[in-house]
């Protein structure tokens, strides 16, 4: 009996070792981009998993692939996408008036690409887990008012000014 | 004996301050604009109250105190110091309102290192800046790069010989034309082509790359502005790898290096002589200079491939060397590099580009006289007695070295590197590693914008303080500093 286990104890630990599954290298790289980009030796040429805005413009490369910019808590990184179809479902991107979608990227952290020489992400999967949308811009009462009564004053004296040149021209 | 200035000189001195502020307040229109067309209600808001708050300080300046006096020698020095600090206080108003900084010193902070085209930034979540923001930062960089006070002399002025000083103490010792204002309309007409040739060339490349028409086109002005005003302000937070593009680097490095070149050398290949490029001392300095460096840089990252070495290093050194600042690295990427790298970058920034141009440092004409001099003095002490020796440098004519210059230049040199010092020494006061605070400290002063990670909106306030203090007088060279200080002491003296 005892046998037995420990056979099908030992079965399962090879299974474990040889056939690692994916669910297993997600769980260990799943880290923040801070972490990664504080510790880059560690994380170098492993797969990782980022949470994170996108921002700015989605950019050509001068392969076939397209980059996209990835902020995450503060910090950013570029993402280098193979293929631009794997994007289709991105429609957000970061800046003054969006909020870009939140992704999370599974992909291969680069210390130093030895394809595009900088530290970057190859992308192997994306999924958006909340979709981006337009901002709201809040401004203050208080702002308002104050630029108005001063673009009135500045007016007023601009008027003043320009006056008091004529008059000191006349005489 | 010393002069004084009197009641009528300060009358004088706050006209023309008025007048520069009424000068700034029209550069404000123009992100003004820019948050008109898209839509950016917030930012509209603040740059009307930047608008008018600086017109109507301008406004009462120029009445409530009359041009009494015309401008002299006693008044350049006040103008140009104050000039630059009023500047960068009205300048912070509309970056304060926007709430990207966390208060009105960062503000301040990044309005100065605009100005003295630095590009060390405070901002947070620059990925979400409005592009009228973003527009006013990379403008400072433009009227600071031109010399707020060139603009103001060559656009609201009309007289011709005592605006010299002005001229001088914006840190330009070298005339192009023989009239000061012409001098200053040249170097507007030069920026102005660069300008059109340099926007026209990024337009098309940011756009290829899959950007918008209008983003490209503003990205591209950013960027232009950036570089050829060796600013190094980027629109996005990762600075210039934003765009993952070699080309654009590319790009970049021509347009710091023309930023980083005397504007009296423009002129000579532009209308005299091409081949001045070749025989100029400043050009050869910056040769000998830059390959030691590159020596070194490569020695440190063997190891790399060269594509690496070329993006990590050569590009960080050019960006270093030119005072741009401009960085194709990640977060932490340069301090990861090894020591011998960083050293080779601060000495790039100690050095910086010609005298007459848009960068800050010791220069190159400063740095190659002072080797000039010492091999100079080697030969003399191996003559003969009684002879008399002289050496002389090629710079757009052959010119002698003459010991009064040799004396100002080591006073030039020891305030720069004792400042270098004083910053650093104040960085390691507050706990930051010894390396770390020299290169921060002499990023600052010679107005560079490469930064290891002290510059941060957490950094204490005094460092924020003694760093705009530090791009301040790095930008104008003390010379118009020191002096106003003297006349204020004269002043409690009497």
């Amino acid at each position: 009996m005892k046998i037995k286990k420990l056979k099908k104890v030992s079965i399962l630990i090879l299974i474990m070792l040889f056939f690692p599954t994916e669910g297993r290298v997600w769980s260990y790289n799943r880290t923040t981009l801070k972490e990664i980009l504080k510790h880059p030796n560690l994380f170098d040429r492993k797969v990782v998993i980022l949470k994170g805005e996108v921002i700015g413009d989605i950019l050509k490369d001068s392969q076939k692939g397209v980059w996209i910019n990835l902020l995450s808590e503060g910090y950013n990184i570029g993402i280098y996408v193979p293929k631009r179809n794997l994007l289709k479902n991105v429609k957000y991107l970061g800046n003054y008036h969006t909020k870009g979608d939140i992704i999370e990227v599974k992909g291969i952290f680069y210390k130093n690409c030895p394809l595009h020489a900088e530290r970057d992400i190859h992308l192997l999967n994306i999924e958006v887990l909340h979709k981006g949308y337009i901002l709201k811009e809040n401004v203050s009462k208080l702002k308002e008012k104050i630029s108005i009564s001063l673009a009135i004053m500045c007016l007023v004296l601009v008027v003043i000014y320009f006056i008091r040149l004529r008059y000191a021209r006349r005489y | 004996m010393t002069i004084s200035p009197d009641r009528d000189d300060f009358s004088t001195i706050f006209h023309v301050l008025g007048r520069i502020i009424v000068g700034l307040s029209l550069c404000l229109v123009l992100p003004f604009l820019i948050a008109i067309f898209y839509k950016e209600v917030s930012a509209f808001y603040d740059f009307s109250l930047a608008i008018s708050f600086s017109a109507i300080l301008g406004i009462s300046l120029m009445m409530i105190f009359p041009l009494k006096k015309e401008i002299s020698r006693i008044h350049t020095f006040f103008i140009v110091s104050l000039g630059w600090l009023i500047a960068s206080l009205l300048g912070a108003v509309p970056l304060y309102l926007s709430s990207h900084y966390l208060g009105f010193l960062d503000a301040w902070f990044e309005a100065m290192s605009g100005f003295a085209t630095t590009g060390l930034t405070l901002v947070r979540d620059l990925d979400h800046l409005s592009f009228s923001h973003n527009m006013w930062r990379h403008l400072m960089m433009f009227i600071g790069g031109q010399g707020i006070i060139l603009a103001s002399i060559s656009l609201l002025f009309h007289a011709k010989g005592p605006v010299l000083g002005l001229y001088i103490g914006e840190a330009r010792t070298e005339k192009i034309l023989p009239n000061i204002i012409a001098t200053s309309r040249f170097i507007w007409k030069v920026s102005i082509i660069y300008l059109i040739t340099g926007v026209f060339i990024l337009t098309i490349f940011l756009s290829h790359k899959g950007m918008s028409l209008d983003r490209a086109f503003l990205h591209g002005l950013w960027i232009f502005f950036a570089s050829f005003d060796t600013g190094g302000f980027a629109p996005q937070a990762q600075n210039i790898v934003y765009y993952h593009s070699l080309n654009l680097e590319f790009i970049t490095i021509i347009l710091m290096m023309l930023g980083a070149i005397n504007f009296n050398l423009h002129f000579w290949i532009w209308f005299k002589d091409k081949r001045e490029i070749f025989k100029n001392f400043e050009i050869r300095t910056f040769m000998v200079s830059f390959f030691l460096l590159l020596f070194m840089l490569f020695f440190s990252l063997r190891g790399l491939s060269h594509f690496s070495i070329f993006r990590k290093g050569f590009y960080q050194l050019i960006s270093a060397h030119t005072g741009c600042g401009f960085t194709n690295l990640a977060f932490g990427e340069l301090k990861g590099i090894s020591s011998l790298s960083l050293l080779a970058i601060i000495f790039a920034m100690m050095i910086g580009g010609g005298v007459c141009s848009t960068t800050g440092g010791v220069k190159l004409m400063r740095l190659g006289l002072v080797f000039k001099s010492f091999f100079m003095e080697i030969r003399r002490l191996m003559m003969p007695f009684k002879a008399v020796y002289k050496d002389s440098y090629h710079h757009l004519e052959d010119k002698m070295i003459d010991d009064k210059r040799i004396k100002e230049i080591f006073i030039f040199c020891s305030l720069f590197l004792v400042t270098y010092l004083i910053g650093a020494i104040i960085g390691i006061f507050l706990g930051y590693p010894l390396l770390a605070s020299l290169f921060e400290s002499v990023s600052a002063t010679a107005n560079v914008g490469l930064s290891l990670g002290i510059t941060h909106p957490s950094m204490p306030a005094v460092l924020k303080v003694v760093y705009i203090l530090q791009m301040w007088i790095g930008r104008l060279e003390f010379l118009a500093v020191f002096v106003m200080l003297g006349f204020i002491f004269s002043l409690f003296k009497k």
